[in-house]
């Protein structure tokens, strides 16, 4: 496909990480997929073998949410939160923080979700906002293999790192 | 790379002057007063930047010569940039799958917003 999709990962500042996309869809299918459960489970799989197996999701100001995936391993991966801001379709702002196994809650960060359409309708462009506590919370996520928590990244940064 | 030196490396380039150091040493090898000339700082505070950037090998200080020159070390800034492509390799791999996920939805979704 050749479409321009805007798509950048990047360091922003000294706190924060920011992730663009455009999407060839309108507004409210895209907030659609990024909050129903069902519609979930399809695409945000994490890395490859992985699959999400738990989304339990209270989709308003003050709920609290909770993803689990699960690696090829058996090894469970959980994203938990609170909802600080939900005005469907545009904007979400909501903590996320980590565990592994049963692991404690490893320091996350604030995400925040920002949807706008084209002017004619027909696509929409997405900006995630990760805000951590400070440089080094930041820099940390970075270096831990991804704040998003995808520690199974780690074997597609050594193959990465290995052609380098 | 190991996470500890790419958080090392990545700890080495959070500081705007490191990063104008580096910046500067792209043009070639300087002395530590070369260096410092464009700085509001002291030597000994444009040397503790210095420490930081050669323990994460981003420099390398000449031993030889008396006047320490500093040199570039890239193989560390292109493993990091390696390593933000993997990071984004991930996320694009799930946003193609809402590509996919999208069109499906288009296809079959009257009943969708």
């Amino acid at each position: 496909m050749t479409m321009d999709k805007n798509f950048d990962v990047s360091p922003v500042g000294d706190r924060q990480i920011r992730v663009t996309r455009d999407f060839r869809a309108p507004i409210e299918r895209v907030f659609a997929t990024m909050t129903e459960s069902d519609l979930l489970r399809q695409w945000l799989t994490g890395p490859p073998g992985w699959s999400l197996v738990t989304c339990e999701d209270g989709l308003a100001v003050g709920a609290n949410f909770r993803f689990q995936w699960k690696g090829p391993e058996g090894e469970l991966m959980t994203m938990a939160g609170r909802y600080e801001e939900f005005e469907a379709p545009r904007r979400i702002r909501r903590s996320e923080d980590f565990s592994f196994g049963g692991g404690p809650a490893m320091m996350g960060h604030m995400a925040t979700l920002e949807l706008s359409p084209s002017s004619d309708g027909h696509r929409t462009h997405l900006v995630i906002t990760l805000d951590y506590v400070d440089e080094q919370a930041r820099d940390g996520a970075l270096a831990s293999g991804m704040g998003e928590g995808m520690q199974a990244g780690y074997e597609q940064l050594d193959r990465v790192l290995a052609s380098a | 790379m190991s996470a500890d030196t790419l958080s090392r490396t990545l700890t080495a380039l959070a500081d705007p002057t490191r990063r104008a150091l580096l910046t500067r040493l792209q043009a070639g090898s300087a002395t530590v007063t070369e260096l410092a000339e464009p700085f509001a700082m002291s030597l000994p505070a444009i040397s503790k930047h210095l420490k930081v950037l050669e323990k994460a090998r981003l420099i390398e200080r000449s031993r030889e010569a008396q006047w320490r020159p500093c040199t570039l070390q890239a193989a560390p800034l292109r493993e990091v940039a390696d390593w933000v492509l993997a990071f984004k390799q991930i996320w694009e791999a799930n946003f193609k799958k809402l590509d996919d996920l999208l069109d499906r939805l288009d296809e079959d979704g009257k009943d969708r917003p």
